[in-house]
């Protein structure tokens, strides 16, 4: 796991394979990480969220991780995530690519 | 006052081009509004695919969780011991039979692999699928990714009922394999508003005007009745999930019957389903990769 918050404290790990397993399904699950994450980054603590171990997830689970998330969090560098495996990123360019569709209406 | 008598008699086999013919013969129990005594004659039964088997189950849970049921209402079992051991896993028979009376066949609780599971929840539809999925992969050949994205696949439409339907009993899950043919199928069924009231909750699809019309618009990506919770990605990225492996998407709800995938066909049928059913076939000799579809769709990884 590589963190550019690894100098800043505190901070908060969110290892989500180990918490949820290797397939991340569920908007409620995903809401509930999402939820966690910004209420400790908005409280100041960096959160590095790491994707390591993880094989799929549902687009509901990423739309909440990826497209909902507070984006002005991620540009302050308070939440990270890390180790996201390179065949995640369709899914995450599709889940992003739908907010960004519904906002333009 | 005599207690009127509700009958249903399934016969043959029911694949999911037949679902039609089961909702037919189902239909006066599915616009049971009073208590009546219910039979439902399974005897002359060869077949059920897990679509219809969802559907028995979902209609059987409606009538005890309204008490619809009066006492004497009965299962008849099937002749054909297959289907009977088969059958004998479904919760309907226990559901309409009761408890205190004698099941018409054998029940077995050590099975293990309930090919139907009831979910209502947001809590429970997640532990549903999952335990469903696992189940299946255990007794086919497939790989992870097909597992997992099969999973996922799953979850999204276990979702929409939970988040979309409001369905007087939840849903319920079905799945089989059939290994020789190398060919699973899985279902999911709800007796909600169905497809059409769902989406026009949402202002910009308040013009539908047919059941076949909205199926095919929420299989597009990004439509959702409730867009500033839901992404409308689970429809659409099911059916680009049958596609790739060359399997069959179909969604029957209100009088709208679509299949997509390696069959392409619409229809408005006569009889009115109150809900919304949808099912996956898909091959094992074909990869299910959920990454690999939309890196397709949507471009490869970035190379920074």
């Amino acid at each position: 796991m590589r963190s550019l918050l690894a100098n800043s404290a505190p901070q908060m790990t969110v290892d989500l394979a180990a918490e949820l397993g290797s397939v991340l399904t569920s908007r409620s699950i995903g809401q509930q990480v999402r939820e966690r994450i910004t209420s400790a980054a908005a409280a100041g603590e960096g959160v590095v969220v790491s994707f390591a171990g993880v094989e799929a997830m549902s687009p509901s689970f990423a739309d909440e991780i990826f497209a909902k998330v507070d984006d002005s969090l991620v540009q302050q560098g308070l939440i990270e995530f890390v180790d996201v495996d390179p065949t995640l990123e369709a899914i995450i360019r599709f889940v992003r690519a739908g907010r960004t569709s519904q906002a333009a209406g | 006052m005599a207690v009127e008598e509700v009958r249903a008699e399934l016969s043959g086999g029911y694949p999911i081009e037949q679902m039609d013919r089961l909702v037919r013969q189902l239909q006066n129990l599915i616009e049971m509004d009073s208590p009546a005594r219910v039979t439902i004659d399974l005897a002359r039964l060869a077949h059920v695919c897990p679509a219809a088997l969802a559907l028995l189950t979902a209609v059987a849970v409606r009538l005890v969780e309204e008490g619809l049921l009066e006492e004497g209402s009965t299962v008849d079992g099937p002749r054909s011991p297959l289907t009977a051991r088969y059958l004998m896993r479904m919760d309907f028979v226990r559901l309409i039979t009761r408890e205190e009376q004698e099941e018409p066949f054998e029940r077995r609780d050590d099975v293990g692999f309930r090919p139907a599971r009831m979910f209502s929840g947001a809590d429970d539809y997640h532990r549903v699928c999952a335990d469903m999925v696992a189940a299946l992969g255990e007794r086919m050949p497939a790989d992870r990714h097909s597992i997992a994205s099969l999973r996922i696949a799953l979850d999204e439409i276990a979702e929409n009922v939970v988040h979309h339907a409001a369905s007087p009993i939840g849903g319920v899950a079905a799945a089989q394999g059939y290994p020789k043919k190398r060919k699973f199928e899985i279902a999911i069924v709800d007796l909600g508003v169905g497809i059409q009231a769902s989406l026009k909750q949402n202002p910009a699809y308040a013009d539908v005007s047919s059941d076949v019309d909205a199926i095919r618009l929420a299989l597009k990506k990004y439509v959702s009745a409730t867009p500033e919770r839901n992404g409308g990605t689970g429809l659409f990225v099911a059916n680009l999930l049958m596609e790739a492996n060359g399997g069959t998407l179909a969604i029957r709800s209100g009088h709208g019957a679509v299949f997509s995938g390696v069959e392409e066909f619409a229809f408005e049928r006569e009889i009115y389903f109150p809900g919304t059913m949808v099912a996956l076939r898909a091959r094992t000799d074909n990869p299910l990769d959920i990454n690999e579809i939309l890196t397709r769709e949507f471009g490869p990884p970035d190379d920074s």
